[in-house]
């Protein structure tokens, strides 16, 4: 627990007969952006609202400590008779919230997301959706949180404010924050994350450091015909069948093993460098 | 243990949500208009009398939307509200709407029983009335929050009012003498246990009954009833989860 800032074991959630979560187990480590990655209706908000505490688990527990946690939404809501500074001022009362110096920190962040502090003085469900967003990156960083959970962190943002969005989340790592992000934008999250975590139909199916896989494994394509799937499995753990082939993650030091074993059928083999979006790909699918 | 920081969010949000609501402006100046009214047109005695009937509503209309709109709605779904706090703030939400529509009764019956002093037309009966017309109120906001569970919108309240427009309906045909209802209501005698039943069954639907100078008993009921209402919001509360919608 303390390298990791939560840690959650066969976290469970059904709706009705739908089991959204399946025995859910994964950790996020301290001082990391952790991606969190799946398709549609894998499970990706259910957990983080168990996480959050907005559901319950069915079984399974999180252990996060007393950390002090930040939330945006994919889709923030607001009360629609509370202004934007009404709520900031709100979100300040926390304890351990430094109440002197907020002003200048609602300036600072306000600079560093492209949010238009003279929106404070408006009604929050007036604002566009992209400053809604913004308004809740600024309502969760008020409070300096020690995890940062963000789904879908780039949605409703112009081009300006995601790359503002991706600097602010580096400055967090720097400060030894941590943040736990939930994205289809695969390619933006991969320049930021640290780790990822892919869920598919509710099972958590790897959580892996992002450098170490690309700079260990690639991934091989190679035809059914050529082998049989139980020899190949002394190769990798990581196998699939996709319509005529075997795909496979090979660490790259047993490649050349591996072309030798295939002999003559090694002219079947395509060899793919690692990106988290070929990883998604393999292991969501 | 929520911290007092907690508790003064939640009440600043709920309190805001109360000044924002224009018609619980228009509801309160309308029945402070018709008191008056009724007091100018008629005496101070039938003022009176219909303040303490009607102000148990003031605690009804306040409970319109308490719950289901903002599920629905995801705002809940905030950094205020982590680690389940929106249930804190849902439950909270009773005591300040109670606490709100007290207090705002209240000072109209202070008023009220000033005047009464100074022309001495005023009883200690009608404190007791007061008192009933409070737990009357009570019921209201906690039958109606309970509602709000499953209604959006001021639908809660309009289902309260609809079942007592459909039993007053009923029972102003059923009774014989119609003209002075309210007075014979308070003379009503009720010789066997079955018609005090029945005159509970209707108090359930109409609280304002209680507020009836002999019908101060039953109030004790309907408080009771409040309670159970109170509890079934708070086992909902504990099992709530948010899912928007």
């Amino acid at each position: 627990m303390n390298d990791s800032i939560l840690r959650a074991e066969n976290l469970s959630k059904k709706y009705g007969r739908i089991e959204a979560v399946r025995g859910a187990t994964f950790s996020l480590p301290r001082n990391k952006i952790t991606a969190f990655l799946g398709e549609n209706g894998a499970g990706k908000t259910t957990t983080l609202k168990l996480i959050l505490g907005f559901l319950r688990p069915d079984s399974g527990r999180i252990d996060m400590g007393d950390c002090r946690i930040g939330y945006v939404s994919e889709r923030p809501a607001f009360f629609d008779w509370l202004k934007g500074k009404d709520i900031i001022t709100l979100t300040a009362r926390r304890p351990g919230i430094q109440k002197q110096s907020l002003p200048q920190k609602i300036e600072n962040l306000c600079q560093k997301i492209l949010f238009d502090p003279n929106l404070l003085e408006r009604n929050v469900q007036t604002y566009s959706l992209g400053n809604q967003k913004k308004f809740s990156y600024l309502q969760s960083l008020v409070i300096s949180p020690d995890l940062l959970i963000v789904d879908e962190p780039f949605s409703s943002l112009d081009p300006p404010s995601i790359k503002s969005v991706r600097d602010l989340f580096g400055e967090l790592k720097k400060e030894g924050r941590t943040v736990f992000l939930s994205s289809h934008l695969v390619s933006e999250v991969e320049k930021i994350c640290d780790e990822f975590i892919i869920i598919s139909k509710g099972d958590i199916i790897v959580q892996e450091n992002l450098n170490r896989i690309k700079e260990t494994f690639v991934l091989v394509h190679l035809e059914k015909s050529r082998v049989e799937k139980e020899k190949l499995k002394a190769f990798s753990s990581y196998l699939k069948e996709e319509n005529s082939f075997f795909q496979l993650l090979v660490e790259k030091n047993l490649l050349h093993k591996l072309k030798a074993f295939l002999g003559e059928s090694k002219e079947a083999v395509t060899i793919i460098t690692l990106d988290l979006e070929t990883i998604f790909l393999f292991f969501a699918r | 243990m929520p911290s007092r920081d907690s508790l003064k969010v939640d009440f600043f949000i709920a309190w805001k949500k109360v000044l924002s609501a224009k018609i619980n402006y228009f509801l309160l100046w309308g029945f402070i208009a018709l008191i008056g009214y009724i007091w100018q047109k008629d005496s101070f005695s039938v003022s009176l009398k219909a303040y303490l009937h009607l102000f148990p509503y003031l605690f009804l209309f306040i409970s319109q939307d308490m719950v289901k709109d903002e599920i629905d709605s995801g705002s809940l779904e905030n950094v205020l509200f982590l680690k389940g706090d929106f249930r804190r703030y849902l439950w909270g939400k009773n005591f300040l709407l109670a606490a709100v529509a007290f207090l705002c009764s209240l000072a109209i019956f202070l008023v009220l029983a000033a005047c009464g002093l100074i022309t001495k037309q005023f009883s200690s009966l009608y404190l007791l009335q007061f008192i009933a017309g409070v737990i009357a109120g009570i019921y209201y906001l906690s039958l109606a929050g309970l509602l709000s569970f499953f209604f959006k919108g001021g639908s809660n309240v309009l289902i309260v009012i609809l079942g007592q427009v459909f039993l007053l309906i009923g029972l102003f045909l059923s009774v014989s003498q119609r003209p002075g209802f309210i007075d014979y209501l308070d003379q009503a005698p009720f010789p066997d246990l079955f018609s005090r039943v029945k005159f509970f069954a209707l108090a359930a639907v109409f609280p304002n009954a209680v507020v009836a100078k002999r019908f101060i008993g039953y109030a004790l009921g309907i408080a009771v009833l409040s309670l159970l209402f109170l509890s079934l919001q708070r086992a909902k509360i504990q099992k709530l989860e948010l899912q928007r919608k």
